[in-house]
């Protein structure tokens, strides 16, 4: 009877747990903190910048600053939630910290200009939708501050609405009541906004 | 369900995609790599991960251990200095016991004296006792009616001698030795031996001397061989002779009362009489006996001890050591510095248990309260790393 030769199924890479990760760096080891930068530190760049009005230096220095509370309580990490909830509280706290202390934020955000290098998109499509992203942008800055903070980690891509619930320490159906409620809000910033860039249009021509 | 949420909106995946675009951080940065790695600037910043991956005796020590070892240091400290004071106070606790109990079982073992008769309206005039006794005068008998008399400031002493003597006659100093004493005065020969003959000849002798003539007796002594070992003693008894006498003097009291009683009721009943009768017989016996054993040391201290030693002067010379060599010498210092080695180890050894069970109450209360500290310091520490959830 010929052996069957059954191949075992080819391994996945298993990615250590978040908690894993950070008792390792606790313990000392430096690599385990790199892995969980490099599943978060993007992402929390994004929302600080968000957060900060797109002040890229200051979403820096919030990011930089949370790194160093987590470095420091690692040890005393205790596990009463997720390290992305601990994580994303520390750094939506260092940029309330921030915006509170920095008076750079009195003044207008840096917006990127657009760029037409990259994608398959069209330059007038990449136009119009750098155009209604910055109507967004505006009607968001203009929204209340805790108004903001559950549109921006709702429709932030790191989270899913469970885990923005977690991290707003809310349950979750009174995190979509309240983003119903916010997203009207921002439907009547978004309409002011586009009527008075349409105004500033005509005016122009 | 996003997607469901902005179904009311004009535009819905417009405002989507702006609300998303606000928090990416690719799209809305110049430079999105040059943001990377400030994981790793915090982490220079600070740098506790390097310390403890360090070795021990590389890491920076911690205020924990710093308290810990303060407390160690504190415990040890309290040990050390409490358990010689616990130690005082033990052994001086064990003394007056033991003298309680002495005191206390004298009366019962010595007979009762003769001297004084309570009873019969006579008693001792302890002062004359106590002058007398030490002058080795016949005591000097009161009325009972009289005062006590004041005690005197002296202090009573038990005073013990030793001589060691060598002779060529050990018979005959064995005989002048006996001829020291003077019986005119009381002393006397309490014990006396003489054995073997010649060089072998050993005698000893111990005579009871007036204790003020024990310095002319010891010099007598002295002059009937050669002295190689001479030793005094005293034994301070004036606490005990204090003592005794006020119990003396409040027995007496209680006995004058009695009689009083009887004398002012002549009517009585029999019963009480009788009952009285009976309180007098007990206090009468303890009147006799504390007065014995006040008497038993009124006589050792009037009468010094002296214990004599006579060996023959041609007897077994010592053993004169011999200059030893290097190698005995090598060897002779070996066996002290291992003796020396293991003295040093059993006084450590009992160091450390003293230390360690002596000071168990702090041990244990110092434990508790590093504990203590800790679990609070944890807790603090885990509060504080615990992040609140946003609000606003």
């Amino acid at each position: 009877m010929p052996e069957t030769a059954s191949q075992p199924p080819p391994r996945t890479p298993v990615l250590a747990a978040d908690e894993q990760l950070i008792a390792r760096f606790a313990r000392g080891d430096t690599a385990a903190l790199g892995e969980l930068a490099e599943r978060y530190e993007l992402n929390l760049l994004g929302l600080a910048a968000g957060l900060l009005s797109g002040h890229h230096q200051l979403a820096q220095d919030a990011v930089q600053e949370s790194w160093l509370r987590v470095i420091k309580h690692a040890g005393a990490f205790a596990g009463r939630s997720s390290f992305r909830t601990w994580m994303y509280r520390i750094v939506i706290n260092r940029c309330r910290d921030l915006r509170d202390a920095s008076p750079e934020l009195k003044w207008p955000p840096v917006v990127a200009p657009v760029s037409t290098a990259a994608g398959s998109e069209s330059p007038l499509r990449l136009v119009t939708s750098a155009d209604n992203d910055d109507d967004v942008r505006t009607a968001v800055q203009a929204l209340a501050p805790h108004t903001r903070l559950l549109l921006l980690l709702c429709y932030h891509r790191g989270l899913t609405h469970l885990q923005a619930a977690d991290v707003m320490g809310i349950p979750v159906g009174t995190l979509k009541s309240r983003l119903a409620a916010a997203l009207a809000e921002l439907r009547t910033a978004l309409q002011s906004t586009q009527a008075i860039n349409a105004g500033r249009k005509v005016g122009t021509v | 369900m996003k997607s469901d949420n902005m179904n009311t909106i004009d535009n819905a995946a417009d405002v989507e995609r702006g609300l998303a675009a606000i928090t990416d951080w690719n799209k809305s940065s110049n430079s999105p790599q040059a943001a990377a790695g400030l994981w790793r600037m915090a982490l220079e910043q600070v740098a506790p991960a390097t310390a403890n991956s360090a070795p021990f005796w590389q890491r920076r020590v911690g205020p924990s251990w710093v308290f810990v070892a303060a407390s160690l240091f504190i415990v040890m400290l309290i040990t050390v200095a409490l358990l010689p004071a616990m130690g005082k106070a033990r052994a001086s606790s064990r003394s007056s016991v033991a003298r309680g109990v002495a005191e206390s079982a004298a009366p019962a073992a010595l007979a009762p004296s003769d001297v004084w008769r309570g009873a019969e309206g006579r008693s001792l005039n302890r002062q004359g006792t106590a002058a007398g006794l030490l002058a080795g005068l016949p005591e000097n008998k009161g009325d009972a009616t009289a005062p006590p008399a004041a005690i005197s400031p002296d202090r009573f002493v038990i005073r013990k001698a030793t001589l060691d003597l060598t002779s060529g006659q050990v018979r005959s100093t064995f005989s002048k030795a006996g001829m020291a004493i003077n019986e005119a005065l009381g002393e006397y020969i309490e014990t006396s031996s003489l054995t073997g003959e010649g060089s072998t000849a050993a005698a000893t002798i111990t005579l009871r001397v007036t204790s003020s003539r024990l310095s002319e007796v010891l010099n007598q002594l002295r002059l009937l061989g050669t002295v190689t070992a001479e030793a005094a003693s005293g034994q301070d008894v004036t606490d005990a002779v204090v003592d005794l006498e006020a119990r003396i003097r409040n027995e007496q009291r209680i006995e004058r009362e009695l009689l009083a009683l009887v004398d002012k009721r002549p009517d009585a009943p029999l019963k009480d009489l009788m009952e009285i009768r009976a309180q007098l017989a007990a206090v009468r016996g303890l009147i006799e006996s504390l007065s014995g054993q006040r008497e038993r040391i009124g006589r050792l201290v009037s009468l010094a001890t002296v214990l004599v030693t006579i060996r023959a002067a041609d007897g077994p010379k010592p053993v004169v050591e011999k200059a030893e060599g290097i190698s005995e010498y090598f060897l002779t210092s070996i066996e002290s510095a291992w003796s020396s080695a293991l003295h040093a180890l059993a006084d450590t050894t009992a160091f450390l248990i003293r230390v360690v069970v002596g000071g168990i109450v702090w041990w244990i209360l110092a434990i508790l309260g590093t504990a203590m500290v800790w679990k609070l310091y944890r807790r603090a520490m885990s509060t504080l790393a615990a992040e609140p959830a946003p609000v606003g």
